[in-house]
């Protein structure tokens, strides 16, 4: 059985790097993906040290859900280099979990950072070239008083290297995580087959093949009478007898083909996203410091109006229940239903986070499911997809959808990607919070929500009133697909002005993908996407008193998945349609949905889809801003030059394709 | 910022310095003597072995990538191979210890890892475990080939 196994564990990786449909992934994932998790082989990573915060997710994961066994990251040398590498060895420092968390929660992540010191990155040395830390395990020392247990071990001898490993899993089982270790190695290979070896002598390979491993300790072993030269010839023989035999399956078409997207043209399609519903992704009762009903929080919301307009007017801002509100509600929920559920960012924890969305839930939560982490939104999102891809929910916050650039790698390539690089096995139930501004300036006012959007593999919805707020965010919370969830600020106190019967107090999802008409109309149609939603209302009633147009207005909610059919039945009808957003115009995912609806009801358009973005430029202070975000008057002279000439409108906004053209070749 | 943490000026401005521990390099001195108290036989043949197989898997890729061929079998893969010859004794030290319920995460340069992991796993567990996880992964479908063996290529 036992040698079953082992061409099992040949097969299924030789045929995953070869792309075959038997791969341990389905060949999704491939040579620097492969993993297989029933044998505790999580993700490998092409992103150079893209383990260092994803492996102290898997960690977390372990120390929230009392999960045994520890996580090891291994990675690099040159990986040190990495910020990411590096906001993993904080976060995984943090005090809180030694000082802070509570109970059995108490104690050190149990991680090591195994950096696999081959001394090289692809051709630049590290010692002595790229990095100064003269010997890599110095670097433990900075992170905490306790050093990370950092040492160097000689990983050229195996049995130091248990040696150290056993010590260090020790250490991680008191709870006196993280540990950092330099294990000096050397690879003979180059960085890969097609490399000259033009950074290294032909001596210092040789040097190092002189002490090879394999040969030294099988040395030894005869030395010491354990074995004889002829056993490990046997050894060596039977191993290259087993290679033979994987490689004729693995590359053999008929035995292991490359999956058929001739057959199945959806392959890959249907395994972008899990679309699970879970209530609770562990059985045991979710820790929590109260009763639901005795949170102050939960108190306070039920005294407000679920409805935002009595008599046709607004009620005060402190009477209604706010979009902030629903948010909350459908996270509370979720954290009495979830036991793995956990949130954190930055100030989510006392503070309540910077918008207060989280105000109740330090009350509600001990501290392994709420908490501070260190500013480090690298490590916030790639934590979070390790906790994820080992099984649990969470909800990483940014404060400001301008800092996601310091989360690139974590929100592009990892929380996006897991999920069709295991070809389904893996699930990413992350729904990843962040605020889009708008008084702050031009690194504080950005709405990205086209950037992600461009990327395969993750949900992004944008809702603008508490009504859609909780429902899409418990449908968010009920999935198993990374959800980003844009929040604006403008917004978060805004009461619901639309859904006439009230946020209900019970639970109920919002299909994700579906837009919803807000304002019913048949002479033309407005879609927006965030706050502008508030805007384009504004137009409609201009429209409709000024210059007799009935406008219909509906918010898209979501951007991706995106689901036409109203867009399309709306444009049937009217025969236009503008769309607008707070997004900068150009690459704006507005201009893909102008297109698409182009495309796909062009014989019922009178006019092209006119979009309306923010300018190109930086975001200006908040008393400029009027310059810069679409206002109502811009909707209007868009309609005006491009769409249908308003009768007595005066355009004060230059709306022609002339201009439109000066820009572009300005790229401003 | 939990309020229970008081910072306190006197403190914080006093004066002094931060010491830190000597950092321990390649301490290990044990020979293989002194590691029979530790290792039966078995153990530190099976360690020899699982350093040969990660070896001899690099060394086919190898030669799959430049020559098109190892031992007579000839392939073409287009794809990336970073290979990691030479640095089997980190991996398979790293593996030692670990069971299932440990978890790893790795690089680019990581096929070393997952042998070595798998082996140490395939080490503690037993049969029946074993089939299990090879009978109900993707339904079987990786094992039946290595199951049914070469049929004609
Ligand atoms: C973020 C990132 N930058 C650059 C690369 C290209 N690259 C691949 S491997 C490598 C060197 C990595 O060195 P190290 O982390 O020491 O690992 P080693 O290759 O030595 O095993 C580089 C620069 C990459 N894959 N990812």
């Amino acid at each position: 059985m036992n040698d079953l196994a082992i061409d099992f564990l040949l097969y299924g990786t030789l045929a995953e790097i070869f792309a075959r449909e038997n791969g341990f992934n389905k060949g999704l994932g491939g040579s620097m993906h492969a993993f297989f998790t029933p044998f505790g082989v999580y993700p490998n990573n092409a992103i150079v040290g893209g383990s260092g915060d994803i492996a102290v997710g898997g960690a977390l994961y372990k120390k929230v859900n009392k999960k045994p066994g520890i996580v090891v990251a291994n990675i690099g040398d040159a990986s040190m280099g990495c910020g990411p590498v590096w906001e993993g060895m904080v976060f995984s420092s943090m005090d809180q979990f030694r000082l802070l968390w509570e109970g059995e929660f108490q104690g050190g992540l149990p991680i090591i950072f195994n950096f696999m010191n081959n001394q090289y990155g692809m051709g630049g040395q590290t010692r002595g070239e790229t990095m100064g830390y003269d010997v890599l395990a110095r670097v433990g020392a900075a992170f905490a008083p306790y050093q990370m247990h950092t040492e160097r071990v000689d990983g050229y001898n195996p049995l130091a290297m248990i040696d150290a490993c056993g010590r260090k899993k020790k250490i991680l089982e008191e709870k006196k995580g993280p540990v950092l270790l330099d294990t000096l190695t050397y690879r003979f290979s180059g960085h890969s087959p097609s490399d000259a070896s033009s950074y290294r002598t032909k001596e210092e390979i040789e040097a190092w093949q002189n002490v090879d491993s394999i040969i030294d300790y099988g040395q030894s072993l005869v030395k010491a009478g354990i074995c004889s030269q002829s056993d490990l010839d046997e050894i060596k023989a039977n191993t290259v007898g087993k290679v033979e035999k994987v490689l004729k399956l693995a590359s053999s078409d008929d035995i292991s083909p490359k999956m058929n997207l001739y057959a199945n043209p959806r392959a890959i399609e249907e395994v972008m996203f899990t679309n699970g519903s879970v209530d609770s992704f562990d059985d045991r009762e979710p820790e929590v410091n109260m009763p639901m009903e005795e949170n102050p929080r939960v108190q306070q919301i039920a005294k407000k109006e679920r409805f935002g307009l009595k008599d046709g007017k607004e009620v005060s801002k402190m009477k209604a229940y706010q979009l902030r509100d629903g948010l909350f509600e459908a996270i509370v929920d979720r954290f009495y239903k979830d036991a793995t559920c956990i949130a954190y960012g930055e100030e989510n924890r006392d503070w309540g986070g910077a918008f207060a969305v989280y105000r109740g839930l330090t009350e509600a939560l001990p501290y392994h499911r709420l908490f501070n982490s260190s500013i480090s939104e690298g490590a916030i999102v790639g934590t979070a997809v390790g906790y994820a891809l080992c099984g649990g929910r969470v909800i990483p916050e940014l404060m400001y959808c301008d800092f996601l650039g310091r989360a690139g790698d974590e929100v592009f390539n990892q929380m996006s990607k897991w999920q069709a690089m295991s070809a389904g096995y893996l699930k990413m139930p992350i729904v990843m919070r962040v605020s889009v501004g708008s008084k702050y300036g031009a690194q504080h006012s950005q709405d990205w929500s086209s950037l992600v959007a461009h990327i395969p593999g993750i949900k992004v919805i944008f809702p603008t009133t508490p009504y859609d707020a909780k429902g899409l965010l418990n449908a968010a919370l009920q999935g198993t697909d990374p959800v980003m969830v844009f929040e604006s600020q403008r917004l978060y106190d805004i009461g619901e002005l639309f859904h006439t019967a009230g946020v209900p107090e019970g639970y109920y999802e919002i299909e994700i993908g579906d837009p919803d008409v807000k304002r019913a109309g048949k002479d033309i149609t407005i879609l927006t996407i965030g706050s502008t939603l508030y805007t384009a209302i504004e137009a409609a009633k201009t429209l409709e008193e000024k210059y007799g147009l009935s406008a219909e207005v509906i918010d898209a909610r979501s951007i991706v998945p995106f689901n036409y059919e109203k867009v399309i039945e709306s444009v049937k009808k009217t025969g236009r349609i503008v769309l607008a957003s707070d997004a900068c115009e150009r690459g704006s995912v507005l201009k893909e949905m102008a297109q698409t609806i182009s495309e796909t009801a062009f014989d019922y358009l009178d006019a092209p889809p006119v979009v309306v973005g923010s300018r190109n430029w930086i975001t200006p202070a908040y008393e400029l801003e009027e310059f810069f975000f679409p206002q109502k008057q811009w909707i209007l002279d868009a309609i005006h030059t491009k769409i249908l000439p308003l009768e007595g409108h005066e355009p004060k906004h230059d709306f022609s394709s002339k201009e439109q053209l000066r820009r572009s070749k300005l790229g401003v | 910022m939990p309020k229970i943490e008081f910072i306190d000026p006197k403190v914080e401005r006093q004066s002094g310095e931060i010491k830190l521990d000597p950092i321990p390099v390649n301490q290990y001195s044990k020979s293989i003597e002194d590691e029979k108290l530790n290792f039966t036989k078995d153990e530190f043949i099976r360690i020899y072995r699982d350093m040969v197989i990660i070896r001899e898997f690099e060394n086919m890729i190898n030669d799959i990538k430049i020559k098109s061929e190892y031992n007579g079998i000839a392939y073409n893969h287009p794809g990336p191979a970073h290979l990691s010859i030479g640095q089997e004794a980190s991996a398979v030290g790293m593996a030692y210890h670990l069971d299932a319920e440990d978890y790893i995460f790795g690089s680019h340069r990581s096929h070393g890892e997952i042998l070595a992991k798998g082996l140490s796993v395939i080490n503690k567990w037993n049969d029946s475990q074993l089939m299990e996880v090879m009978k109900g992964y993707w339904d079987g479908a990786t094992l039946r080939p290595v199951e049914k063996g070469i049929r004609a290529r």
